[in-house]
């Protein structure tokens, strides 16, 4: 049976969407908040993460307690997670267990914000911090996103800082909540075997005393500037690279034409980069992505190798890059256009995966777009699209970091 | 009601078949009997070493023409090496077996293993060794494993940084030789597929394949208790691991049910002792590793070096007093997180290619999910009680990794 899409605004702005397969075993739940990082001002730096752990915390009906008790009852798998711009919370269940989990995440997004829980999970999030801290790929990525962006708040840690969260009050927590968590700052997202209807009943009775609050997103673009830096430290042992150039943002049509320019260029397997740096032992991992953001967008690309063999690589990465337009062929970007195509497919056989694309799709283009027609744009790319986006895009300014073991010269 | 369909083929090779309804796609999970546990004790590391360059030219296709013929399909693939197999997957849209199986199968029966691929996938095999100092988190579970399994079960599939700078492409040549065989091989397919066409098609492309290899091992056990390696980062990560009971026993789905009281959700013990109400760490967690011949139970957290001590009192306690009983709403949750797992595995063809493929080793016979809903079903509160008071988790192999070394709670 085929999937049926729906849609409805309730009248306090809040869209909700769905895919219904009468067919699918499973239901999946998710609430998108156009919130993040990029939202925050530098004081409050972490909030939204950190916001959305107490999102755990309960309400007047639950406490945090009654929170993980009640997911674990129905037996979702079940979570929440937080970017730059968007904050997700998500629960996948059999399907009798939809109305408790969409009571769950209604009642669960007017949180209480008890100052007990508040401090204690501040202690998790300082935890989580020093648990990203021993990982070098995440050190590099944030020292450069923070350069990249340069005073665009898009160079905000997610995670936030030691400093910036120990210093986090309450009541920041809670006039960024009330700002930015109202129904026309979200969506919901469902997907499976689901009775649509009787979803926006419950939804519209369960947020009928949410406020709209208007609020809207700072668009001011980003300036991208090369850069170049290197962070020594005596307790990593490889090499890694991490650097960031301008692309198409995620609204763009040309954003079809990134994603397989990237797998051309810089797919884990049978890319540009694999042939020249992993093939051959040089790296153990080279590659490229397309990250689209809202209303920008960036490439970025990484490395990592022996400290020794650091700057050959990183040459060989500025020579692909830089060569990109003079060597395409149909052959790559066919096979580009296929497992980009496969990954969507696969992406969308379970209910889980159709909730997740659907409500990203809303929240940054409020349309919605069938799997078969993703497809067929992405089917239809070709050299020349590729050609016409590296022309715009030429894949500079670069702005690079990297982090090496404090011996190596 | 699911059926698996079992073909034997003369030569050994065991091919599970699971027709799955509603998906597009098909993949399959093939098991060779080349795991780590096997390689000869001055090479450890073949395995990883062999498992990158059968991506590296197969058949009449050298590396580059083999890669972009999967590439053309889109396939998603992957090798991975456990102590006891070698695995091979790979996911296809079910329309594409006829083409996708000869490239891919090539990979087993004709792979080149050329010797200018040999150079470059050893040295990624010595740097993926070199850079776990980079992954603490990784790395305390690989040495919790070796010091609790000891030899060869508890080998990180890894392999040595000096036993591969001793390696030669012969010496990978000849293990692919005696290891790629297939009485011993399983190969798992789950999906849009049509099981008599399949069943035929991989018949044709292995039925001559022909071989054996022994699965004899002599063990020498772990030395266990404590040991602290000492690393400058940010956490201290703590690894603790509990003999348990393999696949095959009766009891295994019980313990199970009481790994998943600790860990199965966010209101599991583990998290909410010592996540929610202490605040000690992000990460922790426990698992059951249940094979054929022996069982581990394994957990992790970490956390900053001011804590560690308090965290790995409360975690070890935690483990052990399972022991003191499971109660009726704990044991509820337990049962239908782990049914509503198995519905959610039933949407994945890789997962349920997987899961037969692994059963039929560990247990003999594929089983449905179906089965494993009513294997859930089986174990009673009573049950469960009784299990966990005879086997507490006590005298864990602790494995720290960090600035400072801890009390171990067993000394």
């Amino acid at each position: 049976m085929a999937v049926e899409f729906k849609h409805v605004t309730l009248d306090h702005g809040l869209d909700i969407i769905a895919e219904v397969n009468p067919d699918a075993h499973t239901s999946a739940v998710g609430f998108f908040v156009k919130a993040g990082s990029r939202d925050e001002t530098g004081d409050v730096m972490g909030v939204s993460h950190f916001l959305e752990h107490m999102m755990f915390k309960g309400t007047e009906r639950r406490t945090a307690a009654d929170v993980n008790r009640e997911f674990d009852e129905i037996g979702a798998n079940y979570n929440a997670s937080t970017s730059q711009e968007v904050t997700n919370y998500y629960a996948h269940v059999l399907p009798e267990y939809m109305e408790r989990a969409i009571d769950l995440w209604t009642d669960l997004l007017r949180p209480t914000l008890r100052d007990d829980d508040f401090n204690m999970e501040k202690n998790v999030i300082l935890e989580e911090i020093g648990m990203y801290a021993d990982r070098p790929f995440w050190v590099a990525y944030e020292d450069a996103m923070e350069r990249y962006f340069g005073s665009h708040p898009l160079n905000y840690r997610v995670l936030g800082t030691n400093e910036s969260i120990a210093a986090l009050k309450r009541d920041q927590m809670m006039a960024y909540f009330e700002q930015r968590y109202s129904p026309d700052n979200m969506v919901a997202s469902l997907s499976g075997n689901i009775d649509f209807d009787k979803c926006v009943a419950q939804i519209a009775e369960a947020t009928k005393a949410w406020k709209p609050s208007r609020v809207t997103r700072d668009y001011t673009a980003p300036k991208a500037e090369a850069g170049d830096a290197t962070i020594t430290r005596d307790n990593v042992k490889m090499h890694y690279m991490v650097g960031l150039c301008p692309g198409p943002s995620t609204q763009d049509d040309s954003r079809y034409a990134a994603a397989v320019l990237a797998h051309v260029l810089g797919d884990s397997e049978g890319s540009r980069l694999y042939w020249k740096l992993i093939d051959p032992g040089l790296a153990d991992e080279a590659e490229l992505s397309h990250y689209g953001f809202d209303k920008t967008g960036t490439f970025m690309f990484y490395a990592s190798c022996d400290a020794a063999k650091g700057e050959q690589v990183e040459s060989i990465m500025h020579e692909v890059l830089d060569n990109a337009a003079d060597e395409l062929e149909a052959g790559e970007v066919e096979r580009a256009v296929s497992k980009i195509a496969m990954d969507m497919m696969l992406r969308s056989e379970k209910p889980a995966g159709r909730m997740m694309a659907l409500g990203g799709q809303w929240l940054y283009m409020g349309e919605y777009q069938p799997l078969e027609t993703e497809l067929q744009r992405v089917r239809a790319i070709t050299v020349d699209d590729l050609r016409a986006l590296l022309a715009a895009y030429p894949l500079k300014p670069r702005s690079v970091v990297r982090l090496t073991p404090g011996d190596a010269t | 009601m699911t059926d698996i369909h079992t073909h034997t083929y003369d030569n050994g090779l065991t091919l599970l078949i699971e027709p799955m309804a509603g998906v597009g796609s098909l993949a399959m999970s093939l098991l060779l009997p080349a795991g780590a546990m096997y390689e000869p004790a001055d090479r450890l590391g073949v395995g990883e070493v062999l498992g990158e360059m059968i991506f590296r030219g197969a058949g009449e296709l050298d590396a580059k023409a083999h890669c972009d013929a999967l590439d053309r399909l889109g396939l998603h693939r992957s090798s991975e090496i456990t102590s006891t197999h070698l695995r091979l997957g790979a996911t296809m849209l079910g329309d594409q077996l006829d083409e996708a199986m000869p490239l891919l199968l090539d990979m087993i029966r004709r792979p080149m293993l050329a010797d200018d691929t040999f150079g470059p996938s050893r040295t990624l095999a010595v740097q993926a060794i070199e850079s776990l100092d980079d992954e603490p988190q990784r790395r305390v579970m690989i040495e919790l494993k070796r010091r609790h399994l000891g030899e060869p079960r508890g080998r990180s599939v890894m392999g040595e940084i000096e036993h591969l700078e001793a390696m030669t492409a012969d010496d990978v040549r000849d293990y692919y030789a005696k290891r790629f065989v297939p009485r011993g091989a399983i190969l798992g397919i789950a999906g849009k597929v049509d099981v008599d066409h399949a069943i035929e098609r991989i018949g044709e492309l292995l039925g001559d394949w022909s071989g054996d290899a022994p699965t004899a091992i002599v063990e020498q056990p772990g030395p266990r208790g404590y040991e602290h390696r000492d690393q400058d980062t940010q956490q201290v990560h703590i690894g603790l691991a509990y003999d348990a009971l393999p696949e095959p026993h009766a009891d295994s789905m019980t313990q199970r049910l009481g790994i998943a009281v600790l860990s199965g959700g966010m209101s599991g013990r583990l998290f909410t002792q010592v996540r929610e109400e202490r605040g000690l760490c992000y990460s922790v967690y426990a698992t059951y590793a249940a094979a054929r011949d022996h069982g581990t139970v394994y957990a992790y957290a970490g956390t900053t070096a001011q804590r560690a001590a308090e965290t790995l009192e409360v975690m070890s306690d935690v483990l052990t007093k399972l022991g003191d009983g499971v109660e009726a709403d704990e044991f509820e949750r337990a049962v239908v997180g782990l049914k509503a797992r198995l519905v959610m595995q039933g949407e994945s063809t890789a997962a349920r290619a997987s899961a037969i493929a692994g059963d039929q080793f560990a247990v003999d016979a594929p089983r449905t999910l179906e089965q494993r809903a009513a294997d859930v079903e089986a174990v009673t509160l009573d049950k469960l009680n009784d299990f966990v008071a005879a086997h507490r988790l006590t005298d864990p192999t602790t494995l720290t990794i960090g600035p400072t070394a801890l009390t171990s709670p067993a000394s």
